[in-house]
């Protein structure tokens, strides 16, 4: 079977379907992921590329079904690369709101809110350590299931169980205090 | 591997809830996907299909995990065999050694108890001699019996007894004896 997959995924055809039915399913998480790992909205997209073109060079290593662990696997090291190279941009309310214009008012204060609200939930991110931030965004925010987050970490599902666990505790903590501190500025008002 | 999703969070908190709904609300720019497609295909025609032995690195791993496990186990089962039979050729080297003891221990008994019953006989010749002569080679034979009843004597517990203690020749309270009292 797994002969069968290599040998039929080597033809031309099929590696070009592949990588684009992968684009095609994978990619707004792709981006997401990198997004909540740190990488600034302006460099979101060379790094999806980047880890496309890691993809398309590995591709018939790549077990089918597991595109999405080895998208988000190599997502992991290009956003690291990124933080590394002082790319990490810790990003305003407002950034990148010229890209989309909401169609409408109440389009706008919505988009408004999320914005803002991504802008906390990357400021908590930015405080939880790198392997629960990696556990946190991959189950909680992107839906993953263990397998596909072990299969991307390359860590035993037991050892993201208990990342998951203490990445909960922590962001739970975090945000908890976030809350109490707007609550204070609501009353100084 | 579990296929299982995560269990769950702590998304009944409104606020955390209304974070991730946010993160997941977040789309890429338009055209994005077709732009990514554009710079990534021609790389796909660039590089050349990868051959069939190049595996994944997990198999290639298992692959090299598994003689070297069998031949732990090997060499775990020879050196666990070996130790078994020298604890049983060193239990019956012990168990002939004990034997050999016991039959030297019953001869030398055998003997003493021998050299004894003479012993006896003679002192009652001693006691019943008529003249002085009679009496004077009874009693050299005695203490000739005697000398080898005790010599005897001397083997038996010689075999069976334990090492004695050297005697202490400290004086009382001498700071550098290294006998104990």
């Amino acid at each position: 079977m797994g002969a069968l997959a290599i040998a039929t995924s080597r033809s031309p055809t099929t590696r070009d379907g592949r990588l684009r039915a992968a684009v095609d399913a994978h990619y707004d998480v792709v981006w997401r992921f990198l997004r909540r790992m740190g990488v600034a909205e302006a460099g979101a997209e060379d790094a999806v590329q980047q880890v496309l073109l890691v993809f398309a060079r590995k591709l018939d290593l790549v077990e089918p079904g597991a595109e999405r662990s080895f998208l988000l696997g190599t997502a992991l090291r290009v956003a690291s690369d990124h933080r590394r190279q002082g790319a990490r941009v810790r990003e305003v309310a407002d950034d990148g709101a010229v890209a989309r214009e909401p169609s409408n008012l109440l389009d706008a204060d919505e988009e408004l809110d999320r914005r803002r609200a991504r802008g906390v939930l990357d400021e908590l991110l930015g405080q939880l350590a790198d392997d629960l931030r990696t556990v946190f965004v991959m189950c909680d925010l992107e839906e993953l299931t263990m397998s596909e987050v072990a299969g991307a970490l390359g860590v035993p599902p037991g050892t993201v169980a208990s990342r998951l666990r203490r990445a909960r505790e922590s962001f739970a903590r975090l945000a908890a205090g976030e809350r109490a501190r707007r609550e204070r500025g609501g009353r100084d008002e | 591997m579990s296929e299982e999703r995560a269990p769950e969070g702590n998304e009944t908190d409104p606020f955390v809830a209304e974070l991730a709904s946010a993160s997941r609300a977040e789309q890429p720019p338009a055209g994005a996907k077709a732009r990514a497609l554009a710079a990534v295909l021609p790389e796909l025609e660039a590089v050349p299909a990868v051959a069939a032995h190049e595996a994944p690195p997990r198999l290639t791993l298992r692959r090299t995990l598994a003689p070297v496990l069998l031949v732990a186990v090997v060499l775990l089962g020879a050196a666990h065999l070996e130790h078994r039979r020298e604890m049983a050729a060193s239990a019956a080297a012990a168990a002939q050694q004990a034997a050999a003891a016991q039959a030297q221990l019953d001869r030398l008994t055998e003997d003493l108890r021998q050299q004894q019953a003479t012993v006896a006989r003679l002192q009652a010749a001693v006691a019943s001699a008529r003249d002085e002569a009679t009496r004077a080679v009874a009693e050299q034979q005695l203490a000739e019996a005697k000398r080898q009843a005790a010599t005897a004597a001397a083997g038996s517990s010689r075999t069976g007894a334990r090492p004695t203690k050297p005697t202490c020749n400290c004086s009382p309270g001498d700071p550098l004896c290294s006998c104990i009292p």
